[in-house]
C-alpha cells in the first residue's frame, strides 16, 4: 500500500467520522426536541414529577438555547406546582443565565410564575461596548493673534480658521441608575482636526497695477487625544428607540498636535509641505462641557446607541506667550497661534451589550 | 620716552598688574615668569638683526619684548654692539607707514616740544620720505641720527594689524603694505647703518607673510616661538608682582587661580585682569593691615569668568542715557557675529563709527575713553594714545565677546539686525527687476519693527548693502500699499459675511424641514410595527384555534368509534332477543302440538278414559309447563327489549353529543334520559349525563355557565353546607363571594386583585361568620407568610392578619377548640401543623415528614395527614396532635378528604390513584380513572358521591353507593382543575381550574332533563327518528310539552 492510498484512506476514515458526529448531533437534536414537545404533553396532563426526570438528560447536553428555555421553564414551572420552591429557585436562575433576557408574559404566565420571576435581578448589571464615529472640530477664539496685524487690531484676522472632519472611537459603558437615567462613561481616543488658511500673504503686482495673489498657506492642526467623556442620559420616551437627552463633561488629554502646513506657490514654483511638532504649545489637559442627544434601540442582547454630542471647550488649548515661538510656523508659513478652545460635534455609533448576572434577591 | 614712562608709572599707582594691556618697558620689574627666555631672542637678533617674536594670542609677545627684552638691550648685554640703543616702538595700524613716521618722530626730543603745525610739517616729510624708497627708513633713521654710534630697534608691535586692518579691495592700501614690509627688510639689510628690526605677531598670521617672500626668509631665520608658561612660571607670574607690591596672596587663591587659567595661553590676559582687579579690591576693602589677597577678594569681583563682564558694567554704568546708546552702536560696529555662538572682532575706524551712531566724533570718543581708561583698557588703543577719525577702535580681548552678557546681547541683535536688512535690501533688489512683489506680513511687520528699533542709518547699512535707501523706500511703499489692500478687504469680508448669513438662514430651514420628514417617516414606521405585531398575534391565536378544531375532531372520532361500538351491542342485543322470541315460539308451537295431540289423544281416550284421564292430567300438566315456558320467553323477549333501548339510549346520548344542531342534540340527549329512565338504567348513567350536559350547554342554559372573576388561575372553592355562598380565590390574590340570583350566580368582590399573593386555602366556619384565606403570601425579606382572616358579617372591613405562619400556607380548616372558633393550618412546606385562636398563632404539631394536605373529622377529634412519603398521618387532636400512622398507599398522596358524617376519608395520589377508607377499616376501596395527579377531593353534602379533581383536567363523580358503576366523568375544563366544591344545595358540583374560570356542573341529571323540553322548539320528525333511533320502534312523542311530528 502506498503512502497516497494510506492518507486517502485516513481521509475517507475521517469523512465518515464526521458524517457519523454531525448526524448523531443532528439525531441528538431530533431527540431532544422531541423530548421537550413529551414535556410538554406531561406538563399539560399535569404529570408534574415525571419532568425532572425526562428533561435532566437533554438539559445536561441537546438541547438548543430556546428550547433549554422553554425546558427551564417548564421544569419551573413543575417545581412551583410541586411545591418545591427551592428547586424552583434553582431552575428559574439556570433558566435566566441561559437567557438572561427572558421576558414574563403577564397576561398568560401564572402568577406563581411572575411572583418567582420578580424575585430575581434581571436588569443587566451594566453595558459595555464600543462607540465610533466622525467628528467636525473648530475652534473657538480667545484672543487672535496674527502676523498680518499690523495696527494692533485683535478683529483684524486675515486668516481664517475653519472646521475639519476627523474621527473618534472608544469604550462606551451604560450603568442603569433609573427606569429613564442613566451613567453613561465613555473612553476614547480621538482625532480632532481643524484648518487654517491664509490667501495672498505676498502678491506680485502686474504691470497693468493687478494685484496676484503669490503664496498661499494652507495648515491643518491634527490632534491626538485620549478623552473621557462622563455622561448622565435621561431617556425622554420609552418607546422602541428610546430618545435620549445627555449632558455631562469630558476630561481631555491631549497626546500630540501636529500642524500640516503647505505652501503653495504661484506659476511651477516649488510646494513646500511639513509636518510640525506643536505639542508643546499646546495645553495637554483640557475640559469640555458636554451636550447631546440620540436614540438607544434595543438590538440583540444590547443597545445600538446612535447620537450627536456637543463637546463645548471649556480652556484653552493654546497660550498666547506660545505664538511666536516656532520660528518655521511664523516665517515659512505665516501663522502664529490665536488662543483659543476647541468645539467639537460628534456623532457616534455603537453597540453597548448588556451584562447580567441574574441572581435571587432576599 | 622717559616721559612716557614717568606717567604711566604714576598711572599705574601702586597695582602691579596691568590689566588686559601688555606690560610696558618699565614694568619690567614687575614681569615674571619668563626669565632666562630673552637671551635666546637677543642672540638672534644680534645674528641677523631680525627676529620675530611668535604667539598665540594673548602669550605675552609685547610684555615679555617690553620687560623681558628690551631692558636687556639697555643695559647693554648684547656685545657685538654699544650701549647706546634708540628703540622705536609702533604699530601698522591703518597706515603702517604714517605709524612709522610718527613713532620715529617720537624719539625726538624736538619733535615732542614743536607745535602742531610744526609737527605735521616733520610728519609729512618723514612720511613722504619713507613712501619714497625702499631705503626710505634707513635715509630717515640717518637724519634724525644725533649720534654715530647709536643702534637702532624698530621694534613692530601687533605687526599682524598690517594683515588684519588692510582693505584688500583699496589698491593703496595693499602697495602701502608692500612698502611697510620693503622699508623694514631693507632697513634689517642695509650693511651701514645698525638698524635691527624685532616684530611681535600673532602666530595664526604666519601663513600671510608667505606673501612677502624676503620677510618669509627672515622669519624663517630668526624667529622665537613664545613658549607656553608651565605651571609654576605661571604662579611666578601670579606671586611676583604681588610680593614686589609689597602684599601676601593665599595658597588657596594661587591654586584657585591657576586652575581657573587652565592651560589656554589665551586666558593670561584675563589672569591679569582679574588680578588687577582683584589687587584693586583687596587695597580699597583690606580689613587689617597684612591681610593677604584672598579667594574672597577673588570672588568678590566675580572670578576670572564674571570679572571681566562686571567691569566692562562699571564702565557701561558710568555713562548716562545717550552715551549708553552710542556705546551700544560702538560696540556692534566693532564686533561682528560669524555662526552661532562665534563672534570676532571688527576693528573700525573711529570716523565710521561716529557716521554709523550719527554723533559728532567728540561724543563718541568721550564714550570710548570710558573704556580705555587706566585700568579698564576693555579697547583699544590705549589711554596715552590720542583719537582721530582715523584711530582704529577694538576691544582689547575677543574673550570679552564671550564674557561680557550684554556685548554678547548686542552682537546677536546686531546679527538679526543684519539678517533682516540683508533679506529685506534683497527683496528690494527683486521688486525692482520684477521678480517678486511688495512684502506683505508677516515679513512687512517684522521689517517695520526692525526699522522703529533699530533706525539704521546710512552708514550702517552700507556696511552690509550698498543699496540702502533703495531698501527703505521699497520698506516704505510695501506698507502704503498693504494698507490701502486692508481696507478694500474689510469692504469684501463685510460682504461675504452677509452672503453667509443669508445661505445659513436657507441650510437652517432645509434642515428643519428634514428633521421633520424624518420624524414623520419614523412615527409611520412605528405604527407599520404595531400593525405587524397584531397580524402575528391574529395569525398566533388563528393557529391555536385551528389546533383546538383538531383536537375536537380526533375526540369526534373517538366519540363515533364508541357510538358504533355501543350500537353494535345493541344489535348483538337485539338478535339475541330475537333468538328468545325465536324460542319462546317453538315452544309455543310445542305446546300447541301437545295440544293438538292432547286433543287427538282425547279419542282414544274415550278408550282409555283412566288412561285419558291421566293423560289429561299430564296435558294439563303439560300445559301448565307451556305456559310458564310462554311467560319465560316473554320475559327472555321483555329483558331483550329493555337492554336494547338502554343500548339505544346510550347510542342516542353519544352521538347527541356529536350534533351541533341544539334541537336535535336536546332532544337526542333527552329521548336517551327517557329510554334510560324508562327501561331502568343506571340513573347517574355517564353517556346519558354528558349527552344532557352539552344539550344544555348548546342550548345556553344558566345552569352550567362558566363563573368568571379571576383573571388568574382559581386555587381554590369553599362553600358551607348550610350557607347559601360559594367562595373562590385566585393565584393573584382575588376573593370572590357567589351567590344565586334568579338562574345565575354573580360575584361580590371580598378582596381585589394583589401581587404576591397566591391564595391556595380558603376556610368558612360553619356559621358562616369568618373566612380565612392563605397561602403563598411572600413578605419581603423573610420567609413569613400571613393567614387573611375577613369578617363575613360586616362586608368590605379590612381583614385581620394573622402572622406567625412560615413560607406558604397549604391548608386552613375551621374548628372549634374549647367551643370557640379556631383555625388549623398546615404551613413552612408541609412541616409544620398550627392552631390559632382567630388572634394568635400556635404550632400544635411538626410531622415527621412533609404533609401535603391535612384533613379534619366531622366532629373535630381526628387530623389525618396525607404524607409525601405515601402514608397517611393521623394526629389525635384531643391529645395534644399525637401522631400515629394509619396506611401505605405507597404513591405520594396529594390531596385527602373527610366524609361529612363518617369516620370515612378519601385520599387521591400522584398518579390519579383515588381510595377510600374508614378510620377504623384500612381496606381500601379504590377508584381508578384518573391520569394524572389528585389535585381535589371532596364529599358531597349527603356523602353519597366523592368528587375528584386532577390535573388530567377532569372531575369524577363517584357513586359511593354503587362503586362499581363508572363515574361521571366531567371533562370540559380547559386546563388544570385545582379545586372543587359542592354548591350548599348539593345540586351542582363546581371546579376551578388553572384557566380562569370556574366550572358549573350539575349533580343530578333529572334537572337537566327537565331542562330541555323548555329549550327545544319541536319533537323527532319520523325521519329523525328511523335515523338516530330506530326504524322498528313506535314513534314517541320526546317532549309533552310539543305537538308529534311524525306526520
Amino acid at each position: 500500500m502506498n503512502v497516497s492510498k494510506v492518507v486517502f484512506f485516513r481521509f475517507q476514515a475521517a469523512l465518515v467520522i464526521l458524517i457519523l458526529c454531525t448526524l448523531s448531533a443532528g439525531y441528538g437534536q431530533n431527540i431532544c426536541t422531541q423530548t421537550l414537545r413529551t414535556a410538554r404533553n406531561t406538563y399539560e396532563q399535569g404529570r408534574l414529577h415525571e419532568l425532572p426526570d425526562i428533561l435532566a438528560s437533554c438539559l445536561r447536553n441537546g438541547f438548543t438555547t430556546e428550547e433549554k428555555v422553554e425546558a427551564y421553564k417548564l421544569l419551573t414551572l413543575a417545581y412551583i406546582y410541586l411545591d418545591e420552591p427551592d428547586k424552583a429557585d434553582e431552575s428559574m436562575l439556570s433558566l435566566l443565565r441561559t437567557n438572561p433576557e427572558f421576558a414574563i408574559n403577564e397576561a398568560v404566565d401564572p402568577a406563581e410564575f411572575i411572583n418567582l420571576y420578580r424575585t430575581f435581578r434581571t436588569n443587566p448589571i451594566f453595558s459595555v461596548g464600543g462607540v465610533i464615529g466622525p467628528n467636525l472640530t473648530g475652534v473657538n477664539l480667545t484672543e487672535a493673534n496674527s502676523t498680518n496685524d499690523l495696527n494692533g487690531n485683535a478683529g483684524n484676522l486675515p486668516g481664517s480658521y475653519d472646521l475639519n472632519v476627523a474621527a473618534h472611537i472608544g469604550l462606551a459603558f451604560d450603568f442603569t441608575l433609573t427606569d429613564k437615567l442613566s451613567f453613561a462613561p465613555e473612553l476614547h481616543y480621538s482625532i480632532q482636526s481643524f484648518k487654517f488658511s491664509n490667501d495672498a500673504i505676498t502678491t506680485i503686482i502686474n504691470t497693468d497695477g493687478t494685484v496676484i495673489p503669490f503664496t498661499n498657506n494652507q495648515l491643518t492642526e491634527i490632534q491626538n487625544r485620549v478623552e473621557l467623556p462622563l455622561m448622565l442620559r435621561y431617556t425622554i420616551l420609552n418607546n422602541r428607540f428610546k430618545p435620549y437627552v445627555s449632558f455631562g463633561f469630558s476630561v481631555n488629554y491631549l497626546i500630540n498636535a501636529n500642524i500640516r502646513a503647505e505652501r503653495f506657490v504661484l506659476d511651477n514654483q516649488d510646494i513646500r509641505e511639513r509636518t510640525i511638532d506643536v505639542t508643546d504649545l499646546r495645553e495637554n489637559l483640557t475640559f469640555s462641557a458636554l451636550v447631546g442627544a440620540g436614540i438607544k434601540m434595543k438590538f440583540n442582547r444590547g443597545l445600538i446607541l446612535a447620537g450627536v454630542t456637543y463637546a463645548y471647550g471649556i480652556n484653552d488649548v493654546t497660550a498666547s506667550e506660545n505664538a511666536f515661538v516656532d520660528p518655521e510656523l511664523v516665517f515659512n508659513y505665516r501663522y502664529v497661534d490665536s488662543v483659543f478652545s476647541t468645539n467639537s460635534l460628534r456623532l457616534s455609533i455603537g453597540y453597548v451589550a448588556h451584562i447580567y448576572n441574574p441572581k435571587k434577591r432576599r | 620716552m622717559k616721559e612716557f614712562v614717568e606717567t604711566h608709572v604714576e598711572a599705574s599707582e601702586s597695582n602691579p598688574f596691568p590689566g588686559l594691556r601688555p606690560f610696558t618697558i618699565d614694568e619690567s620689574h614687575l614681569f615674571f615668569g619668563r626669565e632666562g627666555q630673552s637671551d635666546e631672542v637677543l642672540v638672534k637678533l644680534s645674528k641677523n638683526r631680525f627676529v620675530a617674536v611668535i604667539g598665540p594670542s594673548g602669550s605675552g609677545k609685547s610684555s615679555f619684548i617690553y620687560c623681558g627684552v628690551l631692558p636687556i638691550l639697555y643695559g647693554g648685554f648684547l656685545t657685538e654692539t654699544g650701549p647706546n640703543w634708540d628703540v622705536v616702538v609702533t604699530r601698522p595700524g591703518v597706515g603702517p607707514i604714517e605709524n612709522l613716521a610718527e613713532s620715529l618722530l617720537q624719539t625726538d626730543p624736538s619733535y615732542v616740544v614743536a607745535d602742531a603745525e610744526e609737527q605735521k610739517i616733520k610728519r609729512t616729510i618723514i612720511t613722504t620720505l619713507l613712501k619714497s624708497s625702499s631705503l626710505g627708513l634707513v635715509e630717515a633713521i640717518q637724519q634724525t641720527a644725533r649720534t654715530e654710534d647709536k643702534n637702532y630697534l624698530i621694534l613692530v608691535d601687533q605687526f599682524e594689524e598690517l594683515f588684519r586692518f588692510k582693505d584688500s579691495k583699496d589698491r593703496q592700501s595693499v602697495n602701502e603694505t608692500l612698502a611697510f614690509v620693503n622699508l623694514l627688510n631693507e632697513a634689517s639689510n642695509y650693511p651701514d647703518a645698525s638698524i635691527y628690526v624685532a616684530i611681535t605677531m600673532r602666530s595664526d598670521f604666519i601663513g600671510d607673510c608667505a606673501q612677502f617672500p624676503e620677510l618669509t626668509k627672515k622669519i624663517n631665520d630668526s624667529h622665537y616661538l613664545i613658549p607656553q608658561l608651565t605651571r609654576e612660571q605661571k604662579r611666578r607670574a601670579i606671586t611676583g608682582p604681588v610680593a614686589v607690591g609689597g602684599a601676601h596672596i593665599t595658597q588657596p587663591l594661587i591654586q584657585q587661580l591657576l586652575n581657573d587659567l587652565g592651560d589656554n595661553p589665551d586666558q593670561l590676559p584675563i589672569l591679569q585682569h582679574s588680578l588687577m582687579r582683584t589687587w584693586s579690591y583687596w587695597a580699597r576693602h583690606q580689613e587689617y593691615e597684612d591681610e593677604p589677597l584672598d579667594l574672597k577678594h577673588y570672588d568678590a569681583i566675580g572670578t576670572m569668568t564674571e570679572a571681566l563682564s562686571l567691569h566692562a558694567n562699571e564702565a557701561y554704568d558710568e555713562l548716562n542715557e545717550d552715551q549708553k546708546r552710542i556705546c551700544e552702536v560702538l560696540f556692534r560696529a566693532i564686533t561682528e557675529k560669524r555662526g552661532e555662538n562665534f563672534g570676532i572682532r571688527r576693528p573700525t575706524t573711529l570716523g565710521d563709527i561716529a557716521a554709523i551712531a550719527g554723533v559728532a566724533e567728540e561724543d563718541l570718543i568721550s564714550v570710548i575713553d570710558k573704556f580705555r581708561e587706566e585700568g579698564r583698557s576693555l579697547v583699544t588703543p590705549n589711554a596715552l594714545i590720542p583719537l582721530s577719525s582715523n584711530s582704529m577702535i577694538d576691544i582689547s580681548h575677543e574673550s570679552l565677546m564671550r564674557i561680557w552678557v550684554r556685548l554678547k546681547t548686542w552682537v546677536d541683535e546686531e546679527a538679526d539686525a543684519v539678517q533682516m536688512y540683508l533679506r529685506l535690501s534683497e527683496a528690494a533688489a527683486m521688486y525692482q527687476v520684477g521678480k517678486a512683489g511688495l512684502w506683505r506680513p508677516p515679513d512687512l511687520q517684522l521689517a517695520l519693527n526692525w526699522q522703529v528699533k533699530h533706525n539704521p542709518t546710512l552708514v550702517w547699512g552700507q556696511r552690509y548693502h550698498p543699496a540702502f535707501e533703495r531698501t527703505i523706500e521699497f520698506l516704505e511703499y510695501s506698507k502704503k500699499e498693504f494698507e490701502t489692500e486692508q481696507q478694500i478687504k474689510e469692504l469684501q469680508q463685510k460682504r461675504a459675511l452677509k452672503r453667509a448669513r443669508v445661505t445659513a438662514l436657507i441650510l437652517g430651514a432645509a434642515t428643519v424641514i428634514s428633521i421633520a420628514f424624518l420624524l414623520y417617516a419614523f412615527v409611520e414606521r412605528a405604527n407599520a410595527n404595531r400593525e405587524r405585531d397584531n397580524a402575528i398575534v391574529q395569525q398566533t391565536r388563528a393557529d391555536s384555534l385551528k389546533l383546538v378544531a383538531f383536537d375536537q375532531r380526533e375526540l369526534a372520532v373517538v366519540r363515533q368509534k364508541e357510538a358504533e361500538e355501543a350500537r353494535d351491542q345493541a344489535d348483538s342485543a337485539k338478535n339475541e332477543a330475537v333468538r328468545a322470541l325465536t324460542l319462546a315460539e317453538e315452544r309455543r308451537i310445542q305446546a300447541e302440538q301437545a295440544e293438538s295431540r292432547a286433543k287427538a289423544g282425547e279419542a282414544a281416550a274415550n278408550f282409555q278414559k283412566l288412561v285419558a284421564d291421566t293423560a289429561k292430567l299430564k296435558a294439563q300438566e303439560n300445559e301448565r309447563l307451556a305456559k310458564q315456558q310462554t311467560q319465560i320467553a316473554q320475559e327472555q323477549k321483555e329483558l331483550a327489549d329493555r337492554l336494547r333501548y338502554l343500548a339505544i339510549s346510550k347510542a342516542m346520548a353519544i352521538k347527541s353529543t356529536q350534533i351541533e344542531e341544539g334541537n336535535l342534540k336536546g332532544l337526542l340527549a333527552q329521548q336517551a334520559y327517557v329510554f334510560n329512565k324508562e327501561y331502568d338504567g343506571y340513573s347517574y348513567d355517564n353517556d346519558v349525563y354528558d349527552g344532557l350536559y352539552y344539550a344544555i350547554k348548546t342550548l345556553g342554559d344558566p345552569l352550567v355557565n362558566n363563573l368568571d372573576g379571576h383573571p388568574k388561575s382559581v386555587r381554590s372553592l369553599v362553600a358551607n353546607p348550610n350557607g347559601n355562598y360559594l367562595y373562590s380565590a385566585g393565584s393573584e390574590g382575588k376573593i370572590l363571594r357567589w351567590k344565586v340570583e334568579g338562574a345565575q350566580r354573580v360575584a361580590d368582590t371580598i378582596a381585589m386583585v394583589r401581587d404576591n399573593h397566591v391564595l391556595r386555602a380558603l376556610a368558612i366556619d360553619e356559621n358562616n361568620k369568618w373566612l380565612a384565606a392563605g397561602g403563598e403570601i411572600a413578605i419581603k425579606g423573610s420567609d413569613a407568610s400571613i393567614v387573611e382572616v375577613y369578617d363575613l358579617s360586616s362586608p368590605g372591613s379590612k381583614p385581620t392578619i394573622l402572622r406567625g405562619y412560615n413560607r406558604e400556607v397549604w391548608n386552613l380548616i375551621f374548628t372549634k377548640n374549647n367551643d370557640k372558633d379556631a383555625l388549623i393550618s398546615l404551613d413552612n412546606l408541609g412541616k409544620s401543623i398550627k392552631m390559632s385562636d382567630l388572634t394568635t398563632v400556635t404550632e400544635v404539631a411538626v410531622p415527621s415528614v412533609r404533609l401535603n394536605e391535612i384533613a379534619l373529622s366531622y366532629d373535630g377529634k381526628w387530623l389525618i395527614g396525607a404524607g409525601s412519603d405515601g402514608k397517611i398521618y393521623m394526629y389525635d387532636v384531643a391529645n395534644g396532635f399525637e401522631e400515629s400512622e394509619i396506611f401505605d398507599n405507597g404513591e405520594n398522596i396529594l390531596a385527602i378528604a373527610f366524609s361529612n358524617k363518617s369516620y370515612r376519608f378519601a385520599i387521591g395520589d400522584q398518579r390519579g390513584g383515588v381510595k377510600v377508607l374508614e378510620l377504623s377499616n384500612q381496606q381500601p376501596l379504590s377508584f381508578i380513572g384518573h391520569k394524572s395527579q389528585i389535585d381535589d377531593i371532596k364529599f358531597s353534602n349527603d356523602d353519597q358521591f366523592l368528587a375528584t379533581a386532577s390535573k388530567d383536567k377532569s372531575v369524577r363523580l363517584w357513586n359511593l353507593d354503587k362503586p362499581n358503576e363508572q363515574p361521571i366523568t366531567l371533562r370540559d375544563h380547559p386546563d388544570w382543575v385545582w379545586t372543587i366544591a359542592f354548591s350548599p344545595d348539593n345540586q351542582q358540583i363546581l371546579a376551578g381550574t388553572q384557566e380562569r374560570i370556574i366550572r358549573a356542573w350539575p349533580t343530578q341529571i333529572e334537572t337537566m332533563s327537565d331542562k330541555i323540553c323548555g329549550k327545544i322548539s319541536e319533537n323527532f320528525s319520523q325521519d329523525q327518528w328511523d335515523v338516530y333511533v330506530a326504524e322498528d320502534l313506535d314513534y314517541q312523542v320526546t317532549c309533552e310539552n310539543l305537538p308529534a311530528n311524525n306526520k
